[in-house]
């Protein structure tokens, strides 16, 4: 998202910018997480093949990371309008008839976002108040979910803010 | 109202929903929590919703999506794939329809080291789709022959697809992926043939390049040296027996990065780049199968599939009208929902009544043949209209190509598609020939 | 139907534990209730979510009945791995089963709690299934084998071998690629992971105790069981625990034998039998297994010790039953 486009007054503008930012660092994080954990398998392969030692829990590793990765990656696809619609219907229609479904549809979004961030959270909660851990490591699963219920809170908020800025006439 | 009844309004609601612009992922999830709430309870469902999320995107099968798709955009950022597509027009671009050839056969052996067809659509979508505009490809012509080659990523062994079928149908995956190969194959070429006949029609759709020498050729063809490593390491490494497709991709993702430092055509810059593109695509998809996955709860809650299996078993029809029948069930299925979700949904009731069924050959190969057509019918549904997620995924990245245009485009590939299947139904062989001789 | 239950679980339909366990004991239940309780399968995971859920779904009420293993959310219900450390288990399915049902009330199903447990149950003796042939515990020494459970996992390791964690699913596609060079599976699993077509050599143990088992739950949705009519109630209790348990443990009992009997006829599989001699290595070396289980269960306040006692004595009870 570029932020040269017309879209509105400055303060709104300025809010979207930062949030634009943290989106940005956050999808950065998850895809150097992606990044470490290919090195990881990697290794891990080498190892195997080569001395007959894998890195233990290399596969839930691969499984944690890539639940982490994939919620810290949702927030910068909806800043970027990257979720597919299909427009063949309604390419004659008006522009503020289009501009109102896409606003509506960002807010059920948002809705789902904090829906799932707040289910979530509760199932952290229980994940690690009855020790859930990975099978090899013993890693407590519950914090991997919480650190995914914080994204979705996160993404909820950048929902509103893109739903705001097609208000304001921007897109 | 039956639960069939409620499913098909599903179906429905869902369908208006996206003609009214709804992004997929999202009117899956919202008919789909719907549905499960009218089936079950709001409390229910608000603790289905406690863990599920997390849960289906910890799936390890899942993680080889963004993994592949991060080796994909790693590759196109120092350039590989573009390397890939010029070595191939370089030997194919002076014919009228070489570009849209030489595309073909980039994707094919792209194919051969990335098992998901989003990425692969993604990766040519942004490496070729400049070159389609420098020499004036007609413009849905070049966003379909780009959405239908990257079906060759999974139509070409390995195949998400594939895996996700083995493990529903507790089948062997290197046979699946060995039986695949001829049909795969089959594909590139048959692409290719009608890119022929399409530029024949309309030779202004697909115009010839310069013809270039053969000291070009060859030093252009020198470049692409990284790739055809690479690929050897990749898919030698998942058939030889050192690792899995995660792990593949893994490894390929690595040595791609390993390339592009050493060549140093990679930088921070392209690197974060990669990432950010991995991230808009592989949310994408997940977001896609998050939905997915609520509305198969919800089709699963409502029994229409069973239903469905029990009308088949129930119309006496014969083994290979079942067969037929069920194909053109899955095209028009796979028309309205997602691939993914079709046949996680509808696998564990069909499998069962197919390799019951009377064909003249063993169970075990009626279920490996099967899993091919399936693999074919997913093809084209991830290219047809209305939902084909390759299409989407290209018109993510051609914004200025309006779909409609990219579905008239990829309508005669749809039809050589179809012709393909019916061959592959009409001789098994071209499937099990190939299983049989190797085991 | 007066009350109908749906019934969640990961496996496919064609799978024995589906087939040949849940869809007769629902049968039966629904014929005991006169046609009045309705049981709805959903195999291979339908109505969402994945295997570590299952237990939360059966909590939750997502689903009303759930089949599943303790050891598929590790550390969260630790007293059953008693029964799943090395050279614990009997040889038969019953034996384990009797045990596990007789044990439940008293040992078990307090961690169980948040749901109502129908059956606590064991399948028969797990063995080892590779590429290379394993006929003592020096062949054990760097081979790469899939385990099963944790405490599995644990004993792997404490022989030797390279414990590879990964999801069943995974298995047959690492096999035929040479990730792993073989799993560690009762035999009622072979088939439908294809071990028999893509390993040649199958280690078992003789007799009791063998080198593992893994538990398993049929848990139910405590509001559901508690809100059915006392009639209905009977019908669920009568065919609960220990009726259960026998028809599950019989049913691995039944399926092993038969699996083994194919495996036999395969000319190229062979099936190792250890000596009592090699056995009594291997025990010793896996002992440092249980005593460290024992240990991590004190820091949870578990009596691991006598949970260990009771149930290699339940174990020896039922050794015959
Ligand atoms: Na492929
Ligand atoms: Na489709």
């Amino acid at each position: 998202m570029t932020s040269n486009e017309h879209d509105g007054a400055g303060p709104a503008r300025a809010a979207v910018d930062r949030v634009g930012a943290i989106a940005r660092t956050l999808a950065i994080f998850g895809g150097a997480l992606m990044l470490v954990t290919a090195v990881m398998v990697t290794l891990s392969v080498g190892g195997r093949w080569a001395l007959r030692s894998a890195i233990p829990g290399d596969f839930e590793l691969v499984q944690i990371a890539t639940a982490v990765a994939v919620f810290s990656f949702l927030p910068l696809c909806q800043l970027g309008r990257g979720n597919v619609f299909v427009d063949t219907f309604t390419l004659r229609a008006p522009d503020w008839f289009n501009r109102s479904l896409d606003m509506l549809w960002d807010l059920v979004y948002a809705g789902f976002a904090w829906l799932i961030a707040w289910r979530l959270a509760l199932g952290a909660y229980d994940a690690i108040s009855s020790k859930t851990s990975s099978m090899v490591l013993a890693f407590p699963i519950g914090w991997a979910i919480a650190a995914c219920a914080v994204m979705a809170a996160f993404l909820g908020l950048v929902t509103l803010l893109t739903m705001m800025k097609l208000g304001r006439g921007g897109r | 109202m039956s639960g069939a009844g409620v499913a098909l309004t599903g179906f429905l609601g869902m369908l208006v929903l996206l003609g009214l612009r709804m992004p997929i992922g999202l009117a899956m999830l919202t008919v789909g929590s719907l549905g499960y709430v009218h089936f079950t309870s709001l409390p229910i469902f608000m603790n289905y919703l406690k863990t599920t999320p997390y849960h289906l995107f910890a799936n390890y099968t899942l993680s080889v999506i963004p993994l592949f798709i991060l080796m994909g955009a790693l590759a196109e950022k120092s350039g590989l794939s573009t390397a890939l597509f010029r070595a191939a027009a370089a030997f194919l671009g002076h014919r009228r329809g070489g570009l849209g050839m030489a595309l073909i056969g980039a994707c094919t052996g792209f194919g051969a080291i990335c098992g998901s067809s989003v990425a692969t659509t993604a990766t040519f979508g942004r490496a070729t789709l400049p070159e389609f505009k420098r020499y004036n490809y007609d413009p849905g012509f070049a966003t379909g022959m780009i959405a239908v080659g990257g079906t060759l990523g999974i139509l070409i062994p390995p195949s998400v697809i594939l895996v996700v079928y083995a493990i529903t149908t507790q089948q062997n995956i290197a046979k699946l992926f060995m039986a695949a190969l001829i049909p795969g194959l089959m594909a590139a070429v048959f692409y290719c043939v009608v890119i022929a006949i399409v530029v024949r029609l309309r030779p202004e759709a697909g115009p010839a390049l310069p013809r270039i020498g053969w000291a070009e050729r060859l030093s252009v063809a020198v470049t692409v040296w990284p790739v055809m490593l690479i690929a050897i390491i990749v898919v030698g490494g998942i058939y030889g027996g050192i690792f899995t497709p995660t792990e593949g991709a893994s490894v390929g993702c690595i040595a791609m990065l390993a390339v592009g430092l050493l060549q140093g055509t990679l930088g921070w810059a392209e690197i974060k780049q990669s990432i950010i593109q991995t991230a808009e695509t592989s949310a994408m998809i997940f977001m896609i199968l998050l939905g997915a996955e609520v509305f198969n709860g919800f089709l699963a809650l409502s029994q229409l599939p069973d239903m469905a299996a029990q009308m088949v078993a129930q119309s006496g029809l014969p083994g290979y009208g079942v067969i037929v029948a069920l194909l053109i069930f899955y095209i028009i299925l796979g028309g309205v929902m997602d691939e993914l979700a079709m046949i996680l949904l509808t696998l564990p009731i069909f499998f069962p009544i197919v390799t019951a069924l009377d064909l003249g050959m063993p169970a075990d190969d009626i279920a490996i043949w099967f899993g091919i057509l399936v693999l074919m019918v997913v093809g084209i549904g991830l290219t047809a209209p209305p939902i084909g997620l390759n299409v989407f995924v290209i018109s993510a990245i051609a914004r200025d190509v309006p779909i409609t245009r990219t579905y008239r485009g990829v309508l005669p590939f749809v039809m050589a598609d179809v012709v393909r299947l019916a061959l592959v139904v009409a001789f098994p062989a071209l499937a099990l020939w190939l299983v049989n001789w190797l085991t | 139907p007066q009350v109908t239950l749906r019934m969640h679980h990961f496996l496919p339909p064609v799978a024995n534990a589906h087939a040949r366990f849940l869809l007769p004991w629902s049968k039966k239940v629904e014929a005991e209730s006169g046609g009045r309780i309705k049981i709805d399968i959903f195999p291979a995971m339908q109505l969402g979510g994945a295997p570590p859920q299952l237990f939360d779904q059966a909590r939750d009420g997502v689903a009303d009945i759930v089949w599943t293993l303790p050891g598929n959310t590790p550390g969260r219900f630790p007293s059953v791995e008693a029964m799943e450390l090395p050279f614990i288990a009997g040889k038969r399915g019953v034996t384990n089963s009797r045990a596990m049902a007789e044990l439940a009330p008293t040992h078990f199903v307090k961690e169980f709690s948040e749901v109502h447990t129908l059956c606590l149950w064991a399948h028969d003796h797990g063995l080892i299934h590779s590429n290379k042939p394993v006929r003592s515990l020096d062949d054990m020494k760097g081979l790469k084998l899939r385990f099963p459970t944790r405490q599995a996992g644990e004993a792997l390791r404490a022989l030797g071998a390279t414990a590879i964690g990964m999801p069943v699913p995974q298995v047959p596609e690492a096999l035929a690629q040479g990730v792993i060079d073989g799993a560690v599976v009762p035999w009622e699993v072979v088939p439908s992971l294809r071990l028999h077509e893509l390993v040649r050599n199958h280690t078992e143990f003789p007799g009791s105790p063998t080198l593992y088992t893994a538990t398993f739950i049929l848990a139910m949705n405590k509001p559901k069981y508690e809100g059915l009519p006392a009639d209905l109630k009977k019908v669920i209790d009568d065919n609960s625990g220990m009726v259960a348990a026998v028809m599950a443990g019989a049913m691995w009992d039944e399926r092993g034998t038969a699996v083994a009997e194919m495996v036999k006829a395969r000319p190229r599989n062979t099936i190792i039998q250890l000596s009592a001699d090699e056995v009594a290595k291997w025990r010793t070396a896996t002992k440092p297994v249980e005593e460290a289980w024992i240990k991590s269960m004190k820091e949870r306040n578990i009596d691991g010790q006598k949970l260990v006692d009771d149930v290699r004595a339940a174990v020896a009870k039922n050794m015959n039953a």
